[in-house]
C-alpha cells in the first residue's frame, strides 16, 4: 500500500485531534459542573472552539476526499462535454470563493485582534477566527490539486480515445 | 435581492450540480457583490460563518457520530443488540423493531434529531446490512425514527419554538409527545409491514440466536450489560437534568472507548485513533453545509426576508384552516433548503393567535416540521449523515423516505387541524 505523507492526511489528523479535545473539554465541563460549578462553561467554550476549526477544515477535507455533498440528478444528463467543462469549472468557482472568504477572513480576523475580543475563558478569538483562513486557504491547495487531477484524466483518456 | 439569493443558491447546486458548500457561497457572495458590498461584505458573511459554527449542538451531533462508531467498532452494539436478540431473536422482524425502537428511544434521550440520526446510524444500521436487510430502507426509516428526536421531549425544536414565541414548553412537551408517540407507532407498524418480505438472512438470525442459547442467560447479560448502560447513562444524565444533550455525548464517547478498551479489550489504542479518524469522514461532510444553513438565517434577515414572507402571508390567507395548512407548506418547502424556524416563527406565531389557534399544538405542530424536515432533499441533513453510513447516495434515501415524511407530516397537520386530540394533555 502506498504511504501517504504528512500533508495528504493533514486534515484528518488535525480534525481528529480536533474532535479528541471536544470530547476531553467537554468531559472536564462535565467534572467542574459537580466539582468547581463556578469554573463549569469554560472548558465547553474551548470545545466550540475546537468545532470551529473542525468546520473550516472539513471544507478542504471534503474537497480534497471528494466527500462534499452535491445534487447531481441533473446533471447527469448533460452531454459528457458539457460535464467535463463543469468539473473544471467547479474547482475554479471554489477557488474563487474560497479566496474571497480568505480575504473576508483577514479582515475579520484584524478587527478582532484590533478590538482585542477575547471569550468567556479569556482565549483571543482571533485565533479561532483564523480558522476560515487556515480551512479555506487550505481549501484552495486542494482545489488546485484537484484541478491538475481532472486535467490529467482527461488527458488520459483522450489518449485512449486517440 | 431575495430572488437572487435563492437563484444563485438553485443555479450552482441544481443546473451545475455542484457542492452544497459552493451553492452556498454563491448565494452570500453574489448578492453582496450586485449590492456593492453596501448591504454586507466578506468579513460579514466570515463573522456569521464563525458564529455559526461554534456552537454546542454542533459539537453534539460531532461527538454522537464518534461514539456511534466506537461502540459499532468496540462490539458494544453487538452486545445490546445480543441482549435483544436473546429474548426476541425468533421473530423475523425482531432486528429491525430493535433498531426502530433504538432509533426512537435515543430521540427521548438526545433532543436533536441529528445527533440521534448519527449516533443510532453509525451504531445499528450497519448491523441491519449485516444480517441482509434492505439497506436504503433501513436508512429511510432509521433518519425517520432518529428526526422525531427533535420532536418527542426533550425536544431542541420545541425549545427553539418556545423560546420565540414566548410560549410555555412544558405543555408544549406535551402536546409534542402525543404527536410523536403517534408517528412513531405509525413507523414501527410500517417497519412491520416491510418486514413480512424483507426477512434478511433468516439463517444467520436463527443460528446467531441459537448459539446465544446455549450460552446461557447469566452470560448474555454479563457480556452485554456494558453496552445496554450505555444508553441507560444517557438517558438517566439527561432526564434527571445532571447532563446537558453535549456532555452526555462526550461521555458516551468516554464510556464506549473505556468499555472497548479495558472491558471488552475489542480496541487498541491504535484501533482507537483509527476510529476516530474514521469518524471525520462523517463529520466533515455535514460540518461546513450546517454553518452555512444556520448563517443563512442572518443573510435573509439583512434584506428583510421576515416582513417580506409576514406580507404575504396576510395578504393571501383570511381562514385559519389555511393559514395552518399554508404554515406547514412554507415550512415543508423552508426545511428543504435550511432551517427556517428562526425567521418564520416570530412572523407566524402571532398571527396564529390572532386566528385563534391553540398555540401549544400549532408550535408543537411546527416544530414537528421542523424535526421531520431534516429528512427532505436537497438539504435535508439527515439524508446526508446516513448517507456515509449506509453507502447509500441520499438521494437513493431521500427515495424511500419521502413516504415515511409525507405520513407524518399528514399526521401532524390532523393534530393541528383538530386540536382536541391533543389539547388535553394540558388542559
Amino acid at each position: 500500500m502506498e504511504k501517504k505523507g504528512f500533508f495528504d492526511v493533514l486534515e484528518e489528523n488535525v480534525i481528529a485531534v480536533g474532535i479528541i479535545i471536544m470530547v476531553l473539554m467537554e468531559t472536564l465541563n462535565t467534572i467542574f459542573k459537580f466539582l468547581v460549578p463556578s469554573a463549569a462553561g469554560l472548558p465547553e467554550e474551548l470545545a466550540n472552539f475546537a468545532y470551529t476549526w473542525v468546520a473550516f477544515l472539513c471544507a478542504s477535507f471534503c474537497t480534497k476526499r471528494g466527500a462534499n455533498i452535491i445534487v447531481d440528478a441533473l446533471t447527469n444528463c448533460y452531454p459528457a462535454a458539457v460535464r467535463g467543462v463543469l468539473d473544471y469549472l467547479q474547482y475554479i468557482l471554489d477557488i474563487v470563493m474560497s479566496v474571497l472568504i480568505v480575504y473576508g477572513g483577514i479582515t475579520f480576523v484584524a478587527a478582532t485582534y484590533a478590538e482585542g475580543t477575547v471569550g468567556k475563558t479569556g482565549f483571543p478569538l482571533w485565533i479561532v477566527y483564523l480558522a476560515p483562513i487556515a480551512g479555506f486557504g487550505l481549501n484552495i491547495v486542494r482545489d488546485v490539486q484537484k484541478l491538475i487531477e481532472v486535467k490529467a484524466k482527461a488527458k488520459t483518456s483522450d489518449a485512449k480515445e486517440a | 435581492m431575495l430572488a437572487l439569493i435563492f437563484i444563485s443558491f438553485f443555479v450552482v447546486l441544481l443546473l451545475m450540480g455542484f457542492s452544497m458548500t459552493l451553492a452556498y457561497g454563491a448565494a452570500f457572495i453574489i448578492p453582496a457583490a450586485a449590492t456593492g458590498f453596501t448591504q454586507y461584505d466578506l468579513q460579514s458573511i466570515v463573522s456569521w460563518l464563525c458564529k455559526a459554527a461554534g456552537k454546542s449542538t454542533y459539537v453534539a451531533i460531532a461527538l454522537f457520530v464518534v461514539s456511534g462508531n466506537i461502540m459499532s467498532q468496540g462490539k458494544l452494539t453487538e452486545q445490546i443488540f445480543a441482549f435483544f436478540q436473546y429474548f426476541l431473536g425468533k421473530s423475523k422482524s425482531c432486528i429491525p423493531v430493535v433498531a426502530v425502537l433504538t432509533a426512537i428511544f435515543y430521540g427521548m434521550i438526545s433532543g436533536s434529531g441529528m445527533a440521534v440520526v448519527a449516533a443510532v446510524g453509525a451504531m445499528v444500521l450497519p448491523m441491519l446490512i449485516d444480517y441482509g436487510y434492505d439497506r436504503a430502507f433501513f436508512a429511510a426509516m432509521l433518519a425517520a425514527a432518529g428526526s422525531l428526536g427533535q420532536l418527542i421531549p426533550p425536544s431542541s425544536a420545541i425549545l427553539q419554538y418556545c423560546a420565540m414565541a414566548g410560549t410555555d414548553e412544558g405543555d408544549m412537551f406535551k402536546v409534542g409527545a402525543i404527536i410523536g408517540f403517534t408517528c412513531a407507532v405509525v413507523l414501527l407498524a410500517i417497519t412491520l409491514f416491510h418486514c413480512r418480505k424483507d426477512t434478511g438472512d433468516m439463517d444467520k438470525s436463527l443460528k446467531a440466536y441459537e448459539a446465544l442459547k446455549a450460552e446461557g442467560f447469566t452470560k448474555v447479560i454479563g457480556t452485554s450489560i456494558w453496552g445496554l448502560l450505555s444508553p441507560v447513562i444517557i438517558l438517566g444524565g439527561i432526564f434527571t437534568n445532571l447532563l446537558s444533550v453535549v456532555e452526555a455525548a462526550a461521555i458516551s464517547v468516554v464510556y464506549a472507548c473505556f468499555v472497548s478498551l479495558f472491558i471488552y479489550k475489542s480496541l487498541t489504542l491504535k484501533g482507537l485513533w483509527e476510529a476516530f479518524k474514521g469518524s471525520v469522514k462523517n463529520v466533515a461532510s455535514v460540518a461546513m453545509m450546517l454553518a452555512f444553513a444556520v448563517a443563512f438565517s442572518s443573510l435573509l434577515d439583512v434584506f428583510n426576508g421576515g416582513e417580506v414572507i409576514a406580507n404575504a402571508i396576510t395578504a393571501v390567507l383570511s381562514t385559519p384552516t389555511a393559514f395552518i395548512v399554508a404554515s406547514v407548506v412554507v415550512m415543508s418547502i423552508g426545511m428543504m433548503f435550511m432551517n427556517p424556524i428562526a425567521i418564520i416563527v416570530p412572523i407566524v406565531a402571532p398571527i396564529a393567535a390572532s386566528f385563534g389557534i391553540d398555540p401549544m399544538v400549532y408550535g408543537a405542530g411546527m416544530s414537528g416540521i421542523v424535526a421531520i424536515g431534516s429528512l427532505t432533499p436537497p438539504f435535508g441533513v439527515s439524508l446526508y449523515i446516513m448517507s456515509p453510513i449506509a453507502k447509500v447516495h441520499p438521494m437513493t434515501i431521500a427515495k424511500k423516505v419521502l413516504p415515511f415524511w409525507g405520513v407524518m407530516t399528514l399526521i401532524i397537520l390532523v393534530y393541528m387541524l383538530v386540536p382536541q386530540l391533543s389539547v388535553w394533555t394540558y388542559r
